[in-house]
């Protein structure tokens, strides 16, 4: 009878190993990366003249009583948002597990989400009942302009989302190779950051 | 003598040209850059201009397309220095029309001009100094080019509509608004692309160290780009909601260019300039036939020139600031404003010195491109040195047509620029040589004509002369300096529409263009004239900032 000899494991590369391949350039994340920053400075020219105009306006810059911004549906957008950032992690934690079902599980949940997002956003525009070129057009100019810019991001990360699960629909993603869908996530965080920031500055702080 | 031995280089000669695959990126659209081996698009020739992904018809079509925005600002600038050296006399333009002429020359020379001629150029030049076989997100490129198009075709309507700052329709400045947005949107996402190309397409060895200078002064220029243009899309997007809706924030449109002034002033001008340096540092070592010392300081001094750059901040009204019948951004003072204006002298200096020392390191040899990189480094200084003496209170220059000499400066710097980088880099753009005589004549042209129009703007200004269009605002003797500008502005204008011509006539040349004319030291050229698809035979590899350097570069010279 033959003894088979037990297999040596080592982390010793042999010598005649073939070379690595050289590291995949992250092209996606990078776009995205200088997309989010571009975002980015948008709401900072935004939101400088948005508090410039605050500052020389002085006391009563949203008033109280009829005619203010109400905080509750604001503050439901924000609860809306946060989770559909814990539904997005999702989509990138299946997709990082090879998990198909769960992938495109939580992606329908966050586009749902971000849905729900949208027609609370309209429900407090309905509620705020301002016109921009109405009482308090200065203020309706800047908060609308931020709140539609913040919008217009979401809408562009729902795409961007919808595009990369397609994707991973037709088997593009593995566990190994799934950056468009980490691009896709990190570009919804900066959407909720930004709304996380209006909510703050604007809604809260009024 | 700064000529150190040459390095190894692993890259050869194309032999046998074969698409490679450094990125999955590349476009199925993506035809050749060249000439030779075009696949047929189904949809003929006009479905494969439309459809295309190709860096480098991207490009040219950039390219092309910028040059056309150039002589339409440059005809409206003339019209409105010879309208300002006329003021007391006649006027050949009503108040409205010269209030728009004003946003659309200088707007104009940005947005039609500066930044699509340098996305352009980079387009057909930086994937092949990195080593890369396409741009980045092709196909982004493309939407970028078409969007842009459009944009500033709906832009230049918006004008004529009597629209745009200063026009009397409001609606047509609603539709000059909404393209000025698309027009900077889609800039942007061309610029994105070029900076993912020099982040992310980098073959092997390249570090950022080693990125040749323009591809460096891309990577520079279009992340300022993308880090101060999206606050004047802010800006924009303000002003249309409130222009349309409601005109309580900013009124009429009276208020819209002083809002977006900052874009056209200094330090935010200089962000145009950027790649100026570049070019000048990829020119100045081929033909000088040495390598540059000290690279990494010249990385160093673009990157610092960038940084001082950044002009979003200087928007009107901003909290802490005086603003004056003479100051209406309200920045005479600010520290940073003129701290920044100051030393913005620095980099470019410092650029220039080590192409100084370059020089006479080496054995010069001469033509258009070193002509032209020269000529535009020198003009490049005078706009810096302009605007250091613009910020100096006691002069009390602010208002004054000084300002504005300064941005004619600068433009002229980055004209001069481009018009080097397209002689110099003509065989991988059209793979043709262009004649050397004339482009050296048509770079002094342009840079002489830039230096006249921007030396009579700045002595007009050191003399009191208002920088308004409007009939009377000319200030009695400075007439004469007025017809000199005007006399400026027409030879850039002759001179811009002769460089059109001399590269029509050298596209309809047949003959052979040599693969490497100059000597080149970068990757560029090691690649065939025009170069085929993919670019590289085989991903190449570098191992110094200089991969094709060898002393002996004029003998490798095929001219």
């Amino acid at each position: 009878m033959s003894v088979v000899a037990p297999a040596v494991v080592t982390d010793v590369i042999p010598a005649d190993a073939p070379a690595a391949d050289p590291a995949r350039p992250r092209l996606v994340l990078i776009g995205t990366a200088l997309t989010i920053v571009a975002f980015a400075m948008v709401f900072t020219g935004l939101f400088a003249t948005y508090f410039l105009q605050r500052a020389e306006f002085g006391p009563g810059w949203i008033p109280d009583g009829a005619g203010t911004i109400p905080l509750s549906p604001a503050s439901v957008m924000l609860v809306t948002l946060a989770m559909s950032a814990i539904t997005v992690q999702w989509v990138k934690w299946a997709i990082a597990n090879d998990d198909r079902l769960n992938t495109y599980l939580s992606a329908g949940f966050t586009l749902v989400l971000a849905v729900a997002f949208l027609n609370q956003a309209s429900f407090l525009y309905t509620a705020m009942g301002w016109e921009v070129g109405g009482e308090h057009a200065v203020q309706a100019v800047l908060i609308y302009a931020i709140t539609g810019a913040q919008i217009l991001m979401l809408v562009a990360a729902m795409v961007f989302l919808v595009l990369m699960s397609l994707r991973a629909l037709a088997g593009q993603y593995t566990a190994r190779d799934h950056e468009g869908l980490t691009a896709a996530v990190l570009f919804w965080h900066a959407a909720v950051v930004a709304y996380a920031v209006i909510w703050a500055a604007i809604y809260n702080v009024k | 003598m700064a000529i150190r031995p040459p390095l190894t280089s692993t890259v050869d000669p194309v032999e046998a040209p074969t698409p490679m695959t450094i990125t999955e990126t590349a476009p199925d659209t993506g035809t050749t850059t060249g000439s030779a081996g075009s696949p047929q698009n189904e949809f003929g020739e006009l479905g494969s201009v439309l459809g295309t992904g190709d860096h480098a018809r991207i490009g040219r079509m950039f390219l092309g397309g910028s040059f056309i925005g150039l002589v339409a600002a440059l005809v409206v600038g003339l019209l409105l220095d010879i309208e300002r050296s006329s003021a007391d006399s006649v006027s050949l333009l009503d108040n409205d029309m010269l209030l728009q002429m004003v946003s659309a020359h200088r707007m104009g020379l940005v947005l039609l001009f500066a930044l699509p001629a340098l996305l352009g150029l980079a387009f057909l030049v930086v994937p092949l100094q990195v080593g890369a076989s396409t741009v980045a997100f092709g196909r982004a490129a493309a939407m970028s080019l078409w969007t842009w198009a459009l944009g500033s075709a709906l832009w230049i309507a918006g004008y004529l509509v009597g629209g745009g700052p200063g026009g009397s329709d409001l609606r047509g400045t609603d539709l000059w608004l909404l393209a000025s947005i698309m027009v900077i949107a889609s800039l942007l996402v061309a610029s994105a692309c070029v900076v993912t190309t020099v982040l992310g397409l980098r073959t092997r060895g390249m570090t950022l160290g080693r990125v040749p200078l323009f591809s460096f002064s891309m990577l520079v220029a279009g992340s300022i780009w993308l880090l101060t243009l999206p606050v004047a899309i802010a800006n924009l997007v303000l002003i249309y909601i409130d222009h349309r809706y409601a005109q309580a924030l900013f009124g009429a449109n009276e208020q819209i260019l002083p809002q977006l002034g900052w874009v056209v002033g200094q330090p935010q001008i200089y962000a145009i300039a950027i790649p100026v340096l570049g070019i000048a540092g990829d020119i100045i070592p081929v033909f000088a036939q040495a390598r540059q010392r000290f690279y990494g300081v010249s990385l160093a001094a673009i990157g610092v020139f960038g940084a001082l750059s950044i002009g979003a901040f200087a928007q009107t009204g901003m909290p802490g600031r005086t603003i004056s019948e003479g100051d209406p951004l309200g920045i005479a003072g600010d520290p940073l404003y003129i701290g920044m204006a100051v030393l913005a002298i620095l980099p470019v200096l410092m650029v220039l010195a080590l192409g100084a020392d370059t020089m006479r390191g080496g054995r010069l040899k001469f033509g258009a491109p070193i002509a032209g990189a020269l000529l535009s480094g020198l003009v490049l200084l005078g706009a810096t040195v302009a605007g250091a003496v613009d910020v100096v209170e006691p002069l009390d220059l602010f208002g004054t047509t000084w300002a504005l000499g300064q941005f004619q400066l600068t433009v002229g710097a980055l004209i001069v620029g481009v018009v080097a980088g397209i002689w110099f880099w003509a065989p991988k753009i059209y793979g043709r040589t262009l004649a050397s005589g004339p482009g050296q004549v048509l770079s002094a042209i342009v840079a002489l004509g830039s230096l006249l129009s921007g030396a009579a703007l700045l002595a007009a200004g050191a003399l009191d002369q208002p920088d308004s269009p409007a009939p009377g605002a000319v200030r009695d003797g400075v007439e004469a300096l007025d017809l000199v500008a005007a006399a400026g502005a027409a030879l850039v204008l002759l001179g811009v529409v002769a460089v059109i011509a001399a590269v029509f006539q050298a596209r309809n040349r047949d003959d052979d263009t040599p693969d490497d004319p100059w000597g080149g030291h970068t990757l560029e050229w090691a690649t065939a004239s025009p170069p085929v698809r993919g670019n590289f035979a085989e991903a190449p590899e570098v191992l110094d900032e200089r991969p094709l350097f060898t002393p002996n570069a004029e003998e490798d010279a095929q001219l």
